[in-house]
């Protein structure tokens, strides 16, 4: 206080600007800090994806290794299981081939598209041209809502009410006895696996649609209506084709979705890894699946066993694969459609 | 005379509405489903007492648990996750330009976000169950006699959620963060303001409700997921920390220990799993589906007051 | 016979009076009133629009040119809140009767924006969309003649020849402007309106739409939307002066831009507002 009071002013202002130029500094500081701060974490985010390969490879290594291209081209994955589950543990059992849940994946998710596609689309098209505004946007919270409910629930109702109706329904007591030597034909079948994979993702096809379709530029569809072209036709020339990367990005995305459902279709779907024959006709559809993602549910309590723990894996990593794939892709496409209309 | 441009707008017409009250349907069916077969099931005693594993279904209790540990998931995943998410969608924004970095960060982020929960949950499973990280769990002895971490803990499965809601808060986040005008940033640095305070002081709280909109989005992925409960906190209905669980003395070791979740209890519950009692999995469900549509009528909310604001500025 | 006369340096072109028909009106607009919500946007216009003649509206921003434009056509049906009284009578029929065709009325009268809108696609396909919508029954090689056809009367195919598979939207602004023309004369409508086409192009482009429009009105009857009142002295048959959503003078162009009646007319003539 004291020595203050007597000091000259030039030392006063000296004493100031030494005092900003420390705030200045510390201002400074802190920002350089969070910036970093940001940044690491930032980093963290996308490195995340490298470590899941990283892991997921590694734990499956043993098993790609003795199989290598053999895993997705063999079958007989519930029977190596049990083999490899009974295997001493000095002479544990590595063969494993997954060709039956591939097969299973794939007829699900392409079922699922077949019906979900349509129906999403349409939804959209609802959404964003037909419906009156109050209805759209009620429609557009039903949707969200679609979206929202948890696969576990879809499972539980699809066990509940689509397996038994399509047992009362398709399954006779002589079918059963003409394929039990297959397989036992119970209602939990790729069928019931489509119809519920199949409500879950149109809502996804839906909103990525509407979005995209939302995204088309107004005037894009005056000119239309004012080349006396119907609305019907504006939507299905015009404003459908210049939605198409958006739309075609969902449909990629939502395949992702369907390929990875592991809940629900561990549920309804059979749990297993028979493969569907064209031949059976109608019975194609009824057959019990397993796909590779609810493989991983269904088998998870054994999972103790470092064989099967390693076969899990290995079917986690063809997901992974397949998604990142398919992630890529949708941004290629997106790339593609963009550059092809010489907007990007 | 058959008009083609006729047939096919009327087709289309008729296939488009046809087609779409078949997906609006089966969604309220659903609803309506479950409301009719889980409300017999609500009741205090059901809310309030902890399950009970029996195979008999009068005996096998309530899901008190499963309701505590569905928001404990909650709560430890989204304060994973909202911090980590909101830097990096920060980072996005505000710091990264058009540079090849930031395109590789977004296009990592990007295929994060297509990766499936099962992918997501074993990958937890896999990263956790490493000895170095036993103390988020415990350490149990493995087939082969080697001490290895036992990986399954509402610690694990938080983290595992944080990760696999990243993306997808990032994503909101980001366009919340992008959707400020610059003005305002402009209006903050020409004050004297520097870049990290212009973002803490007037980015950020402009911004708050599409933030807030993606922690609560976040927050719904989180409760209604079930193949990273399942892989990640396992399929024990109940807790199994030092009882009682809910000591606050005992958090840390409930937190380090199994438990069940409202979804993982609904698959247990159901025929798919052991207990095989439909009735209390409708129950459930039923809860689980009023937090889901609290948590959307919160986003719906907030958007429209969002929306009202800026009408109003 | 021509004649030309220079007013504050704007040379007015115009086909002499005796070729000028009042009698062969093809739109007839009797006490037209529309609403944008709550606020009126036209009040009580009264108009005809002549055949095979170009009609100009011109008026300060806001004055409910794009309006009556699109009020021809119907555009506005589209915009959520607009309403309207009156009568709009093509060829004798009220356009807006209860169960009128609008796209019947849309091919009839086609409709250039102010804001060149070529689909997203092929320049080829953006003829020939309309051209199948419209007129299922000609096969593939016919429809491909007349889509060259129109880009050769737009004198588009010189420039545009070897680039018919590529994208619109790689076109300059005057080519996307004048393939909307050509795309809005492929479905051979009688009337054709244009929104300001030339407000954002340079006076090059500009020229050659003046050039084109003049050739066009032996088929068509045209009515352009113009800010730019030389524009509207050099192209135009019939001119229509619009302030506040009314019509405060119409005429041959000598009239309205040599001897305006209205003190309006001459204050927004001198640039004064
Ligand atoms: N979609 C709309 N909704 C509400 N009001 C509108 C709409 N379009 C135009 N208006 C209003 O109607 C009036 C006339 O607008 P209009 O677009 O017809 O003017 P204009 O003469 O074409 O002007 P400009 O020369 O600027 O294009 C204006 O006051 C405008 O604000
Ligand atoms: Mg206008």
């Amino acid at each position: 206080m004291q020595s203050f009071e007597t000091s000259s002013p030039e030392e006063k202002l000296f004493a100031v600007r030494i005092e900003t130029k420390n705030r200045l500094n510390l201002i400074s500081v802190r920002d350089s800090i969070s910036e970093k701060l940001v940044f690491l974490l930032t980093t963290a985010s996308a490195i995340v994806i490298v470590f899941i390969f990283i892991f997921i490879v590694k734990e499956a290594a043993a098993v790609l290794q003795v199989n290598s291209i053999n895993f997705v081209t063999t079958s007989g994955f519930d029977q190596q299981i049990i083999n490899a589950y009974n295997a001493p543990a000095d002479k544990p059992i590595w063969q494993f081939g997954a060709l039956g849940l591939l097969l299973g994946t794939l007829t699900t998710t392409l079922g699922a598209l077949l019906l979900a596609v349509p129906m999403g689309m349409s939804t959209a098209i609802v959404i964003t041209e037909l419906a009156p505004v109050r209805l759209r946007y009620i429609l557009r919270i039903v949707i969200r809502l679609l979206a929202s409910i948890p696969s576990v629930i879809y499972g539980l109702i699809g066990l509940m009410v689509v397996v038994p109706f399509i047992q009362e329904l398709l399954i006779s007591s002589e079918l059963q006895i003409r394929y039990i030597d297959r397989f036992q034909l119970a209602g939990n079948s790729m069928l019931a696996g489509i119809v519920v994979l199949s409500i879950m993702i149109v809502p996804i096809i839906t909103a990525l649609a509407v979005d995209a379709i939302n995204a088309v530029p107004h005037h894009y569809k005056e000119a239309a209506l004012a080349l006396g072209i119907s609305h019907w036709g504006t939507i299905l020339r015009v404003i459908l084709p210049a939605a198409k990367s958006g739309i075609l990005a969902g449909i990629i995305l939502s395949v992702g979705r369907a390929v990875g459902e592991a809940i629900a279709l561990s549920m309804v779907s059979g749990g297993i890894g028979n493969i569907p024959q064209p031949g059976d006709g109608m019975v194609f559809f009824l057959t019990p699946v397993l796909t590779l993602a609810s493989a991983i549910v269904n088998k998870s309590e054994i999972m103790s066993v470092p064989t099967i723990e390693a076969a899990l894996f290995a079917c986690g990593l063809v997901l992974l694969v397949t998604c990142v794939g398919l992630s890529l892709c949708a941004r290629l496409v997106e790339y593609l459609v963009k550059r092809g209309e010489g907007r990007a | 005379m058959l008009d083609y441009q006729k047939l096919r707008d009327g087709t289309g017409h008729v296939l488009a509405w046809l087609f779409s009250s078949l997906s609006i349907v089966a969604c309220l069916s659903i609803i309506f489903y479950l409301f009719i077969r889980g409300f017999a099931q609500i009741n205090p005693d059901f809310i309030l007492t902890p399950p009970n594993p029996t195979l008999n279904q009068d005996m096998s209790g309530g899901i008190s648990t499963p309701i505590a540990g569905t928001f404990l998931l909650t709560l430890t995943g989204i304060l994973l996750a909202a911090p980590w998410a909101l830097a990096t969608a920060i980072y996005l924004a505000e710091y990264g330009g058009s540079q090849a970095m930031v395109q590789i960060f977004r296009l990592a982020i990007d295929v994060l976000a297509g990766v499936p929960t099962i992918v997501i949950a074993i990958f937890g499973l896999a990263i956790f169950s490493l000895p170095q990280l036993g103390f988020l769990s415990s350490m149990v002895e493995g087939v082969d006699g080697v001490e290895r971490s036992f990986g399954r803990s509402f610690l694990v499965a938080g983290i595992t959620m944080a990760i696999m809601i990243l993306p997808f808060v990032i994503k909101i986040c980001e366009e919340a963060l992008k959707a400020v005008p610059n003005y305002y940033r402009e209006a903050a640095l020409s004050m004297g303001a520097s870049k990290w305070q212009s973002i803490v002081t007037v980015v950020l709280p402009s911004a708050r409700q599409g933030i807030l909109t993606g922690i609560i989005l976040g927050m719904g992925r989180i409760i209604g997921d079930t193949a990273i409960v399942w892989l990640t906190l396992g399929g024990t209905i109940r807790m199994t920390g030092i009882q009682p669980w809910w000591y606050p003395v005992h958090w840390w070791s409930t937190l380090c220990n199994t438990g069940s979740t409202l979804t993982s209890y609904i698959y247990f519950a159901s025929p798919a799993g052991e207990g095989n009692m439909p009735d209390k999995a409708f129950g459930a469900a039923l809860v689980l589906i009023i937090l889901i549509i609290v948590l959307n009528i919160f986003t719906d909310l907030l958007e429209r007051f969002g929306a009202n604001k800026i009408k109003g500025n | 016979m021509e004649k030309e006369s220079f007013i504050d340096g704007v040379l007015v072109h115009s086909q002499s009076s005796t070729t000028f028909s009042l009698d062969s009106s093809i739109i007839s607009i009797q006490d037209l009133n529309a609403w944008y919500g709550q606020t009126q946007a036209l009040k009580q216009v009264n108009l005809k629009i002549y055949k095979n003649q170009i009609t100009a509206f011109i008026g300060p921003s806001g004055c409910g040119k794009t309006t009556l434009l699109r009020c021809l056509n119907r555009m506005n049906d589209l915009i959520p809140g607009f309403d309207l009284k009156g009568s709009i009578e093509l060829q004798g029929e009220n356009i807006y009767a209860p169960g009128y065709s609008v796209n019947k009325l849309r091919k009839q009268v086609g409709m250039v924006f102010q804001q060149a809108n070529p689909f997203p696609q092929t320049v080829l396909n953006n003829l020939k969309l309309p051209l199948e919508e419209n007129f299922r029954k000609l096969g593939k090689a016919q429809l491909k003649q007349i889509a060259i056809d129109k880009l050769k009367d737009t004198g588009l195919l010189e420039e545009v020849k070897d680039r018919l598979q590529q994208s619109a939207l790689k076109l300059s602004g005057g080519q996307q402007q004048r393939l909307c023309v050509a795309r809005a004369l492929a479905i051979d409508p009688e009337i054709l309106l244009l929104d300001e086409p030339c407000s954002a192009l340079d006076p090059i482009s500009t020229s050659k739409i003046e050039a084109l429009l003049i050739r066009l009105k032996e088929r068509y009857s045209i009515v352009i939307v113009t800010h730019n009142l030389q524009q509207a002295a050099r192209i135009a048959d019939y001119v229509v002066f619009f302030y506040q959503g009314e019509i405060v003078e119409q005429g041959l162009p000598q009239e309205i831009f040599i001897t305006p009646r209205m003190k309006l007319t001459s204050q927004y003539l001198q640039g004064m507002f």
